[in-house]
């Protein structure tokens, strides 16, 4: 299963690899179409938000930690709820580290941005169809830290010890300090446009669903 | 309005401000290759000797080179058979004559293929060359000179040499030593070692006492009156020690950081260097240390006069530390002295009239003079536009934001500033975080955790590269002199004609491929410890053991 244990944790082979994708594509299958009914217009848009945030992600990468895909998370998460949240946060990651470098520390990424997305379905970002941008700021800073620390966790070994991880993670906080900039920087500048954008979307879907209770679409 | 644009200035004030010595102006500079140079260059009235180390692959040897004062490359003379990093001063002397022969000016080299050779200095030609010990390297520390005998430390000892015709006049084995010098105090010379000892020789060559250190010593002990001053490394620190030659005393006066410098003596101040920086000591009944300036000293300083020492700041970016002392051996001043190839260096400047010359790793000597019609520093000022520029940019998004938020488009506004922000700390992340990642991992681990039983007791005390490939691991040991992580790595990578394949980037030199092979990129281990800095910015003990693995 592993070829050997490397100090970015487990070194997978490619069936594991595969393994890996299938299983994390399969969640994001599973959070995008479960739950409330999703129409074909949603899933394109956002299958298409998807593709864009993770070439943003992929332009920005010679700029270190410069993360296009948390503002985006968290909004996401905001519009669309807690499952697609995770499902745009887990295909986002797959879909750009396939680009950029892959491996065992895509699992890591996921689950941060997953956390990320999970935030903002929870935290009243869109109030009376208005986007909070104080509190986005507030959190988007946060959330830096957060994926930060998740993300920290794919170094972990078996030898490692508490206070080297500490070292490990106070190394990486100039790089979290970035990211929370870079947060601040695509509030001010994305954020109207991507609510813009995700509020139609999801008007959208409320406006289909509802005639699809009428007649049966979508059912 | 008014405070931004008097903040600007400010800023445009404090960076145009010159750095470095002013009265010293850039003259001519020449590259020697892709060598270091390790020690001080030394002059006379006509020319500057400078030699290189680092070359013995391929077709590169090692070289001693003689330059006019105004740049003319006189005369080479190359070591064919050298197999380690040469890092013995040079040492010039003039003719003489004395009870075992006349000799004529010559120029004295210790190579570590334990040859010392004495050159004629005018045309580079070999007067005499004497071999003496070489185990795993040879001579690596400073010679003394006496009145017609040269004091030779060798590998494993000391050997006196006629400067007529090098015949030995004494030779005398003690214990391994490295980059140890020799002092003659009290009718007796007194040379360090590896093994932890300071040895008190007679001037027959008997041996007559060792003194039990704590630990190496690899600089020639320093004497003020009776006493010996010696700076003892150990593993990650080191202590300032001083031994009674009279009583037989050894007294510790301070413990201080890892890899200490060849210490100097100012009138009645001694000073040591290492890796948290300056400490000046002066000595009443007891010795104490009068005032630290904080820096990373590990190799020669120079003084210039009774009161002022260059001493070179080894770390990369840096340059040279014009340090002032005052009569008390308080520091008084230090002032940066900033060069086109600053970085990581060992050796400390060179005087004489109106000229200064310096080197240091970049493997380029640099020739400065108080003339009044100094040439252009291209590299410098190209830097200084590009900066301006920066500034410029960055003054005129941050009056922009100002703008905006005056006119009530506060949108625009916030826009403009994180933008300018995050434009900043992106500019400044590298630097940030290579000093912090310092701070935090201060030191490097002990050696002894890594060492393998199976390898050479060569090997001990050197610098050791393990590269650990899919089929087996690659050892390459007995590597000496490397301060960064990428000079050890390159240079066990051409003992075992291994191709690395590197990237440069914002933060640094990045190693993408080792013999081929990529995997999803390498890490270094430095005695066990992850590698926190790029490997050009990652600095090494004298003892290390460097792991590559397959992150």
């Amino acid at each position: 299963m592993f070829q050997a244990l490397g100090v970015h944790g487990p070194v997978l082979t490619p069936f594991a690899s595969a393994l890996m994708d299938i299983a994390l594509v399969s969640l994001a299958f599973v959070f995008f179409v479960g739950g409330s009914r999703t129409n074909r217009m949603t899933m394109g848009m956002l299958a298409t938000l998807v593709v864009a945030i993770s070439a943003l992600r992929v332009l920005m990468q010679p700029l270190p930690n410069v993360q296009p895909l948390t503002v985006a998370a968290l909004l996401v998460g905001a519009h669309l709820g807690a499952r697609r949240g995770v499902a745009f946060a887990i295909l986002a990651t797959l879909l750009s580290n396939l680009l950029i470098s892959h491996g065992w520390w895509t699992l890591f990424q996921a689950a941060g941005w997953s956390l990320v997305a999970l935030i903002g379905a929870r935290a009243n970002l869109v109030q009376n169809n208005q986007l909070q941008l104080p509190r986005l700021a507030v959190l988007s800073v946060v959330s830096a830290l957060l994926f930060g620390f998740v993300s920290t966790l794919s170094l972990v070994t078996s030898t490692m010890t508490p206070s080297a991880f500490m070292v490990l993670l106070g190394q990486g906080l100039p790089f979290d300090v970035v990211h929370a900039l870079g947060n601040l920087v695509f509030v001010v500048w994305m954020a109207p446009s991507l609510h813009h954008f995700l509020s139609g979307l999801a008007a959208s879907e409320n406006e289909l669903l509802a005639v699809g209770e009428v007649y049966g679409i979508d059912a | 309005m008014r405070r931004s644009a008097l903040l600007c200035t400010l800023l445009l004030a404090v960076f145009l401000a010159p750095s470095g010595a002013a009265t010293w102006t850039a003259d001519w500079s020449v590259d020697l290759g892709p060598g270091y140079i390790t020690t001080s260059p030394i002059t006379d009235e006509e020319r500057v000797y400078v030699r290189t180390s680092g070359f013995w692959t391929g077709t590169d040897r090692p070289e001693v080179k003689a330059f006019s004062h105004d740049g003319s490359l006189e005369w080479t003379y190359r070591s064919n058979t050298t197999t380690q990093h040469d890092m013995a001063p040079l040492m010039l002397k003039s003719a003489g004559t004395g009870a075992c022969g006349s000799w004529p000016d010559l120029l004295l080299v210790g190579w570590a293929n334990g040859d010392f050779s004495a050159l004629h200095p005018g045309n580079g030609t070999l007067a005499w060359t004497v071999s003496t010990t070489v185990d795993g390297w040879g001579i690596t520390g400073a010679p003394l000179l006496e009145a017609d005998h040269v004091v030779v430390p060798t590998r494993n000892g000391l050997v006196r040499l006629c400067l007529g015709n090098g015949e030995v006049d004494f030779s005398v084995n003690l214990s391994l030593g490295w980059r140890n010098g020799v002092t003659f105090a009290e009718g007796h010379y007194w040379t360090g070692s590896e093994t932890g000892h300071l040895w008190q020789v007679g001037v027959n060559g008997d041996t007559v006492n060792s003194i039990n250190l704590s630990g190496q010593l690899r600089h020639a002990p320093v004497q003020l009156n009776d006493r010996l001053f010696l700076h003892v490394q150990h593993l990650t620190s080191s202590t300032i020690q001083t031994y009674n030659m009279t009583s037989g005393v050894l007294d510790d006066v301070e413990t201080s950081g890892g890899s200490p410098a060849i210490p100097l003596l100012m009138e009645e101040t001694v000073i040591f260097g290492d890796n948290e920086g300056l400490t000046s000591v002066r000595c009443a009944s007891t010795c104490s240390v009068v005032d630290r300036l904080p820096s990373k000293v590990n190799g020669e300083m120079a003084s210039v006069s009774t009161t002022a020492l260059y001493a070179p700041v080894n770390s990369p970016g840096e340059g040279w530390v014009l340090a002032q002392l005052n009569t008390s051996g308080w520091f008084t001043m230090a002032e940066p002295f900033s060069t086109p190839y600053d970085g990581y260096g060992t050796s400390s400047p060179a005087s004489v009239g109106e000229w200064l010359f310096l080197g240091n790793d970049a493997g380029v000597l640099m020739a400065y003079s108080t003339a009044s019609t100094p040439s252009e520093n291209p590299p410098s000022d190209q830097q200084d536009v590009r900066a301006l520029l920066g500034m410029v940019v960055l003054a005129s998004a941050v009056g922009g934001s100002a703008f905006f938020a005056r006119k009530g488009a506060f949108s625009s506004s916030w826009r403009l500033f994180s933008l300018s922000v995050l434009v900043v700390a992106l500019m400044m992340l590298p630097e940030v975080s290579r000093t912090w990642s310092s701070a935090l991992v201060d030191d490097n681990a002990p050696a002894t955790t890594e060492w393998d039983d199976s390898w050479p007791e060569a090997w001990l005390g050197t610098q050791i590269v393990v590269f650990e490939f899919p089929d087996g691991p690659v050892v390459v040991g007995g590597l000496v002199g490397h301060q960064t992580v990428w000079s050890l790595t390159t240079e066990a990578a051409q003992a075992s004609d291994i191709p690395l394949v590197s990237q440069e980037t914002g933060l640094g030199l990045y190693l993408l491929s080792i013999n081929e092979t990529e995997g999803s990129g390498w890490e270094y281990f430095l005695n066990g410890e992850r590698g926190t800095l790029a490997v050009d910015d990652a600095s090494i003990d004298s003892t290390v053991v460097v792991r590559w693995s397959l992150a």
